[in-house]
């Protein structure tokens, strides 16, 4: 078992936000948290991640990874545990990223922040890595400030520097909501592509059904704080028991799908 | 659409340039052409940048174009001026994409959806109340909520305010940009039948500005796809998936669909859309497209009718 979050209740400010989440996760499983805006489901891997905002704490429940709990970590065992074993992708990488920093030398203080490397040699190592995210002209993507990248390419850079160093466990933030349907098609199979090769966990976030049923094995799909329904995608996708996932699938625009006007 | 049906809007070789620091040109919009009918909702996709943003600002007079004309009725909208440009503002009205940021937050809403009103001198001070709850009603919220403040509302409660701000004035045209892309699939659902039903009760026409394919083709009787500026294919919202332009199979292609696994394929579209400041001579689509041929880089393929209500703009397809 890499991870197993047992009964975990998050609140702000004494209200309890988030309550009774259980799940577990194997190496190279794939979870998709689905739910709408409000429902909790960013505040749930933010709570494994250990980045609460200020009101937020965790208020029971417990998260072991690789059977240790992480609640109970002091931050320097955090920070350690965080950026090589786990990392995260966030829903906008360009606000993630320094604005006023070129790429490689935000990239460089990051893996020096966790690698004996040189700088030279860490340069080399992140632009292998651009490479490895098909991201064209990778020298070029270097020498740029975020700015200068678009959407779609900025976010595949901060999939680059949450893979680099091949995390256990993967977590993300709708890592495609900002993108658009071609970019996001190229981003989604690429985090595929490289998490499949090094076996990595992934917990993925995301409102958009569609993308859930494509990367994820399990899902829970969520509402108002507490699981809604949880079990294998296909299972869920194919027959939902609960009436909300009923409502919520139904919901979803289809190509070819229920038409509004004639 | 048949022929039968009144064209109530015609855009016709408009284009639209802007100027950069360096003196050169970005071509947002380049020679579009496209009419609306009475009755009808037309949708446009396309990625973003692709220009859906500039031609519903061209649309809604909020830039003239470069060159080209839009015509309302008859009427040469881009060439009015003074006062009869300003009424002529009352028939299309606009549905933004943010809720949260298209309203002033120190206003109450009685205020905010009756101001189009007030501002061509429709109804008195007084009547502002009555009115309000009467537009309220009609975009289904309660009477009460004119007294309260944008910032006090749900997203869905306050894009229908941004509905009924639209529909205040009665227009023949309502063109929604991205009007629901900020909200959840079920209050996006919510809004969408209430678009349709005021569409049938008051037979308004829509511009329909989206980005995501399936929606579109759920809600439009046509659909415009852009590229680079440029239209690329027209056809009926009901044949979306007999689309034969190369980009909008391959924006069809990247759609996940909620289906379960196995039975989805993705395909992918290499590369990105090239920078609108050097168009390409010849083809639009040359750079990413499957099946780009010699001519494609000389000539750039026009608009032609493959039958009725469908026209591509592509070399190959005939």
């Amino acid at each position: 078992m890499l991870i197993e979050v047992s009964d975990l209740s998050v609140s702000y400010g004494g209200l309890e936000l988030v309550r009774d989440v259980s799940f577990s996760l194997h190496s190279g499983d794939v979870l998709a948290i689905v739910g709408e805006s409000g429902s909790g489901k960013t505040t749930v891997i933010r709570a494994i991640l250990g980045c609460l905002p200020h009101e937020g704490r965790v208020s029971g429940g417990k998260v072991l990874f690789e059977g240790e709990d992480v609640l109970a970590y002091t931050p320097a065992k955090w920070r350690h545990l965080y950026g090589t074993k786990a990392a995260m992708i966030f829903q906008d990488s360009g606000s993630m990223l320094n604005p006023i920093q070129r790429v490689e030398s935000q990239f460089v203080e990051y893996i020096r922040e966790h690698s004996p490397m040189t700088k030279q040699e860490a340069a080399k190592a992140a632009e292998a890595m651009l490479k490895k995210m098909h991201l064209p002209n990778p020298e070029n993507v270097m020498k740029s400030y975020p700015f200068e990248l678009s959407g779609g390419m900025r976010q595949r850079v901060g999939v680059a520097m949450a893979m680099f160093f091949e995390p256990r466990l993967l977590l993300a933030d709708e890592p495609t909501s900002a993108l658009d349907v071609t970019t996001q098609a190229q981003v989604v199979k690429e985090m595929l592509e490289i998490c499949r090769k090094d076996k990595t966990t992934i917990i993925i976030v995301t409102h958009n059904i569609g993308v859930a049923a494509y990367m994820s094995e399990q899902l829970i799909v969520m509402r108002e704080g507490q699981i809604v329904e949880a079990g294998k995608t296909d299972t869920i996708i194919s027959q939902p028991r609960s009436a909300y996932t009923k409502e919520l699938l139904k919901a979803v625009p289809q190509v070819g799908g229920e038409r509004y006007v004639s | 659409m048949s022929a039968e049906k009144e064209k109530i809007l015609e855009i016709a070789h408009a284009s639209k340039q802007f100027p950069v620091s360096d003196g050169r040109m970005l071509t947002a919009c380049d020679d579009v052409s496209l009419s609306l009918y009475q009755g009808e909702t037309l949708g446009i996709v396309g990625e973003s940048g692709c220009g859906k943003s500039t031609l519903v600002k061209l649309i809604m007079q909020l830039y003239p174009p470069t060159s080209g004309v839009i015509c309302y009725r008859g009427e040469e909208l881009t060439r009015l001026k003074g006062e009869r440009r300003r009424q002529s503002r009352r028939h299309i009205q606009m549905v933004f994409q943010d809720p949260s940021q298209a309203f002033n937050p120190k206003m109450k809403i009685k205020d905010i959806i009756c101001e189009p009103l007030h501002n061509f001198n429709l109804i008195k001070k007084s009547e502002t109340g009555k009115k309000a709850g009467e537009l309220l009603k009609r975009v289904e919220l309660p009477e009460e909520f004119a007294e309260r403040y944008p910032g006090n509302m749900s997203g869905g409660q306050r894009q229908r305010i941004g509905i009924a701000r639209a529909l205040a004035l009665m227009p023949e045209i309502l063109v929604c940009d991205e009007a629901t892309s900020a909200l959840d699939v079920s209050v996006q659902k919510k809004i969408m039948e209430l678009l349709v039903k005021i569409q049938q009760e008051k037979k308004l026409s829509m511009v329909f500005i989206c980005h995501d394919l399936a929606l579109v083709s759920q809600i439009s009787h046509r659909i415009a796809v852009m590229y680079l500026g440029n239209i690329v294919e027209v056809l009926e919202g009901s044949a979306l998936k007999e689309a034969k332009h190369p980009y909008t199979k391959a924006l069809l292609r990247a759609v996940f669909p909620v289906r379960t696994k196995g039975s989805a394929v993705i395909g992918l579209l290499e590369g990105e859309v090239p920078s609108p400041l050097e168009l390409p001579k010849g083809c639009p689509f040359q750079t990413r497209c499957p099946e780009c041929r010699e001519l494609c880089r000389q000539e750039k393929p026009v608009l032609k009718e493959i039958t009725g209500e469908h026209s591509a703009a592509c070399h190959f397809i005939s």
